[in-house]
């Protein structure tokens, strides 16, 4: 599910962060209508449950309430997205969602590939760091090769989904990550990101 | 937190540029590749079906459909009609339908079942689903589907209800919903790409959904 920000004017967002901004109790409505469905679609991406995701993405109002302030996103969607999906992350390791089926599980099997070492060595990154060097590498990628990456680890979207969304075959964008997680394997081994 | 964990954390701080020319390209792709193969299989089936679809179309001219100036066509059940849940609210079941499947909310399937007025039309929402995920009404894929549905001659398209905006503020908002009969809520021609749950609609103070709104054909305003 595409971000509303493309439908919604900067006024609006900045509407919305400025009623937070001023601890007025409609923020969370106004942010529940305009971003609702959106965070909703990445909860459930991850948990596969509608419980589950309506939970994360009502905590998701609380959290963005203690944020700002003092933080003010630039983008908002994309602020309320990062919340609700470390929330539905916690979420799936509290509840091992793993037996659901969601398509969280076969996500982290995948980026498994791309870490130096193999999944069971012990991490010696920084958060932190990881972050920056992800960020740096993104950059290194042709956009499209980005935009796939981005739509299956950042979104959380199933194949089926992404292959709609971007008109390109299933079996194309499979190969596509496929290449791009080898590419970050040996972009995290060369950053020094291997034990 | 294992490493796979943490690396899927860490792409979640990736930078809103990269994030916005994501979605930008997802955004000029309305109807992709895999869409337009699609409808080129679709074309033979839809020229057999043309013949039915004037038959249709005719039917709904001088049945309970009205066609507005903007070729819109409003249905409105002119026999009895069930809204709501008949009696008391059973608890409602919260299934997500996988593709080609149909999930009927606890209060849609006792009316039905309890009805035994087979005239009786059921004035439902329909969810609609893909791959257990939620379609927004908006979506191509919702129109394309109800298309599909309507030229079946089942009468399902938008109907309108509302919900709290700002501070004692109404919006009212698009939903995909239809007018339905027992028996085609329960011979429902199901794709195989997309889940269905029906119930019945309310607004945001619980109050049902009139079926004298009615359901429109297409999601664009009505001419007034």
């Amino acid at each position: 599910m595409n971000s509303p920000s493309s439908s919604i004017s900067e006024s609006q967002d900045e509407k919305i962060i400025d009623l937070f901004w001023h601890r007025s109790e409609s923020a969370i409505g106004e942010a529940s209508r305009e971003y609702g469905r959106y965070c909703y679609s990445i909860s459930y991406n991850i948990l596969r449950s509608t419980e589950d995701a309506e939970e994360c993405v009502n905590d998701t109002w609380l959290r963005t309430w203690n944020a700002i302030p003092p933080q003010r996103p630039g983008n908002l969607s994309f602020f309320v997205g990062r919340i609700v999906r470390n929330l539905s992350l916690d979420k799936f390791r509290s509840k091992k969602a793993k037996r659901r089926g969601g398509e969280i599980s076969p996500i982290l099997e995948e980026l498994s590939e791309a870490i130096p070492g193999g999944p069971d060595t012990e991490s010696l990154v920084l958060d932190r760091e990881l972050g920056r060097v992800i960020n740096d590498f993104l950059r290194t990628l042709p956009e499209s090769a980005c935009n796939l990456f981005l739509a299956r680890y950042w979104h959380s979207m199933p194949l089926a989904e992404i292959a709609a969304k971007f008109g390109v075959k299933e079996n194309n964008i499979k190969a596509s990550l496929f290449r791009t997680r080898g590419k970050l394997k040996e972009y995290l081994e060369k950053e020094g990101m291997q034990p | 937190m294992n490493n796979e964990e943490r690396l899927y954390q860490a792409i979640g701080e990736v930078d809103d540029e990269l994030l916005e020319r994501m979605e930008q390209a997802m955004a000029e792709q309305p109807t992709g590749r895999a869409d337009r193969n699609r409808n080129k299989g679709r074309l033979l089936w839809q020229a057999a079906l043309s013949s039915v679809l004037i038959a249709a179309a005719l039917l709904l001219i001088f049945n309970d459909g009205l066609f507005n100036r903007d070729g819109n066509v409003t249905y409105t059940a002119s026999g009895p009609v069930v809204d709501r849940a008949i009696g008391n609210e059973p608890s409602s079941s919260v299934v997500t339908p996988g593709n080609g499947q149909i999930v009927y909310f606890d209060s849609v399937r006792h009316a039905f079942e309890t009805n035994k007025d087979s005239r009786t039309k059921y004035f439902v929402a329909i969810d609609l689903f893909a791959d257990d995920t939620p379609l927004n009404v908006g979506s191509f894929d919702t129109h394309r589907e109800l298309k599909r549905l309507q030229e079946l001659g089942l009468q399902v398209g938008y109907a309108e209800s509302w919900t709290y905006q700002g501070e004692g503020g109404q919006v009212d908002y698009l939903y995909a919903a239809g007018l339905l009969t027992a028996e085609q809520l329960k011979n429902f021609p199901a794709s195989s790409e997309y889940g269905y749950a029906f119930r019945f609609a309310t607004n945001a103070d619980g109050t049902p959904v009139p079926a004298e709104n009615g359901v429109r054909s297409e999601s664009k305003a009505k001419t007034k």
